[in-house]
């Protein structure tokens, strides 16, 4: 288990985001934060996370976009992302669904809230995914 | 949160049983439209009446008393004035529920008058002899349009009264009788006279009965069409309302995440040790917050099966949605050490639902019985074919439902009172889901329970036809 692992988590919600620090780096997590779509993209260049935890509802550039970008650019296509999000599927008038995220490509969806065990396990798991697929 | 669902609760209820008044607006510009229509009529029989006495009188040369009855139609004419402006005078003023009484009453006299003046025609025309005698037709149908069944029989009366003073005064000669024979003769299939006057009538009642009743059933069907359009477009408004409420239910959702996340931290011990009395009040803020969140889902559920325009339906396998249901569950049965049994025939054929929907109506009653069912229960789920629909039945052996609950136990947000003692978590919407399900399936529920002893609810599913994948 990686132990000392770089997440980037991109939320506008910064109480959720501080609160959901607190519990990664109390399992030795390193997190970095980015509250936009925009600011996220830059913090992916300037950090290079070994995981990104990604809000789907954000200002300037929206979660799925943002995986979208990141999935279509080689240099970050295999940094697994796990998509979050307190909007729950099918939706008719939401401009979010899940089903647009499933052509994204993201690694993982998760529906807030989540409690903290099964976001670690999550993360751990995506983790295990990629050092077995390198 | 129960006192909160008992407020909820008791707002459907009102809302459901609160009586609107009557659109009386329709029903009363209806009644003025046709009462306009008959007075537009009258004009058009009173020039009618001359040009038969000019006719009969000038071409067919038959003298009938021309003074009698051009001062007959004149009467006609004068009270259908009088009626025009009475007409124009109710729709200068505000209608209102008495003037619609006290119009239906002006058409009853109007009929009336009607029925005496051609009475009036008919005498001195030839009485019973007359064809037109017949035109007694018309007022019976403008009666049957205008005014209630019961008034309409009472012009029916009148008519026949009238008819009957008729034909029995001439006959005893009370009054004089006008004779048409005399011109006729007796070989009436012959006489060109009479055919024509016969065909006339005929013709003329035909068409006017006809033009008649089909402008009502016209009316009708518009009615009709008017109907099912406010129909849709309120069942329309009921799923916009559903999409608010969804949308209302995400932001709060959002907000509650982030709140629980926060609370987490605190009581895993993250952000460093907090006294008993802290953790104390922390855990109950939590439990209160997830209590919520519960809450909120289970409304987002509701309204997001509301707010569906339709229902995407696959074959699906029960056994393996009910083992995908009881794995998803948040409640586990062992804990309780309650016996978890299934029984559905391998043979069972496949039902045709929507996947998703299908899993949550399982979930929650199959969670509903373990909730509400004492340690060392049991919870039965069973299932057989019946016709083209599955028969599926969750029973169970736990506190039951009192018999005055079982009406409303399908009610959102409504929870008996042996449940909220028992549990204090619920938000009385699991039923509601379920049955909303049910029903967007074209199937039926129901339950039996007896307080104390355990409930069964059955319910149907349309069974999926072999070879059939939508």
């Amino acid at each position: 288990m990686p132990t000392k692992a770089k997440i980037l988590m991109v939320d506008d919600d910064l109480d959720f985001v501080e609160a959901t620090k607190i519990m990664l780096e109390n399992k030795s997590y390193q997190v970095v934060t980015a509250c936009n779509g925009q600011e996220g993209l830059e913090k992916v260049e300037q950090e290079r996370p070994d995981l990104i935890i990604l809000d789907v509802m954000m200002p300037k550039k929206h979660g799925f976009e943002m995986c979208k970008e990141l999935k279509s650019n080689p240099q970050y296509a295999q940094i697994p992302v796990l998509l979050l999000t307190a909007v729950g599927q099918n939706i008719p008038l939401s401009t979010y669904t899940v089903e647009m995220g499933l052509h994204t490509e993201a690694d993982d969806y998760a529906e807030k809230p989540i409690e903290t065990d099964d976001l670690v396990a999550r993360v751990e798991d995506l983790l295990q995914r990629q050092k077995r697929a390198n | 949160m129960n006192r909160m669902l008992n407020n909820f609760s008791k707002i459907l209820q009102g809302l459901k049983a609160s009586p609107y008044p009557k659109k009386l607006a329709i029903e009363e510009t209806e009644l003025i439209a046709r009462i306009n229509w008959l007075i537009r009529l009258r004009w058009i029989a009173v020039l009618g009446v001359l040009l038969t006495v000019w006719f009969t009188n000038n071409v067919i040369h038959l003298n009938l008393p021309i003074l009698p009855l051009i001062l007959i139609d004149v009467f006609i004419a004068c009270y259908n004035l009088c009626f025009f402006l009475y007409d124009k005078y109710i729709m200068f003023k505000k209608t209102s529920i008495t003037s619609v009484k006290i119009a239906v009453r002006v058409a009853g006299f109007q009929i009336f008058l009607d029925l005496f003046s051609l009475t009036l025609l008919l005498h001195f025309s030839g009485g019973v002899e007359n064809p037109f005698i017949f035109y007694f037709i018309f007022h019976m149908i403008i009666a049957s349009i205008l005014l209630s069944a019961r008034a309409s029989y009472f012009q029916a009366t009148i008519a026949t009264i009238l008819f009957i003073i008729l034909v029995s005064f001439e006959f005893y000669d009370i009054i004089p009788h006008f004779c048409l024979t005399k011109y006729i003769g007796t070989d009436l299939h012959k006489n060109r006279f009479y055919i024509l006057g016969i065909s006339g009538v005929f013709i003329t009642t035909i068409y006017l009965s006809v033009y008649m009743a089909t402008a009502i059933s016209k009316k009708l069907r518009e009615k009709e069409e008017l109907l099912d359009m406010a129909n849709d477009e309120l069942k329309e408004q009921d799923r916009l309302k559903s999409e608010y409420v969804l949308r209302v239910a995400h932001d709060l959702k959002a907000d509650m995440a982030a709140v629980q996340s926060c609370l987490k931290v605190v009581i895993e011990g993250m952000v460093g040790k907090v006294n008993e009395k802290q953790m104390d009040m922390i855990q109950r803020a939590e439990r209160r917050t997830v209590s919520l969140i519960h809450f909120v889902k289970d409304l987002l559920n509701l309204s997001r099966i509301k707010a569906r325009r339709d229902v995407q339906t696959t074959p699906l396998s029960l056994q393996e949605i009910i083992s995908q249901a009881i794995e998803t569950m948040r409640i586990r049965p062992d804990s309780k050490n309650i016996t978890l049994q299934m029984n559905i025939p391998s043979s069972l054929p496949m039902v045709n639902a929507d996947k998703t929907n299908l899993e949550h109506l399982f979930i929650n009653l199959i969670t509903n019985a373990v909730k509400y069912t004492p340690q060392n229960g049991r919870v039965q789920i069973e299932a057989e074919e019946k016709g083209n629909q599955i028969l599926v039945k969750i029973s169970d052996t736990g506190i039951g439902i009192p018999g005055s609950d079982i009406p409303k136990i399908f009610d959102e947000f409504y929870r008996a009172e042996n449940a909220q003692a028992m549990e204090k978590d619920g938000t009385g919407l699991g039923l509601a889901i379920v049955k909303y399900i049910v029903q967007m399936h074209g199937g039926k529920i129901w339950v039996e329970s007896e307080e104390g002893k355990g409930s069964c609810f059955s319910f149907t599913l349309p069974k999926a036809s072999a070879g059939m994948n939508k």
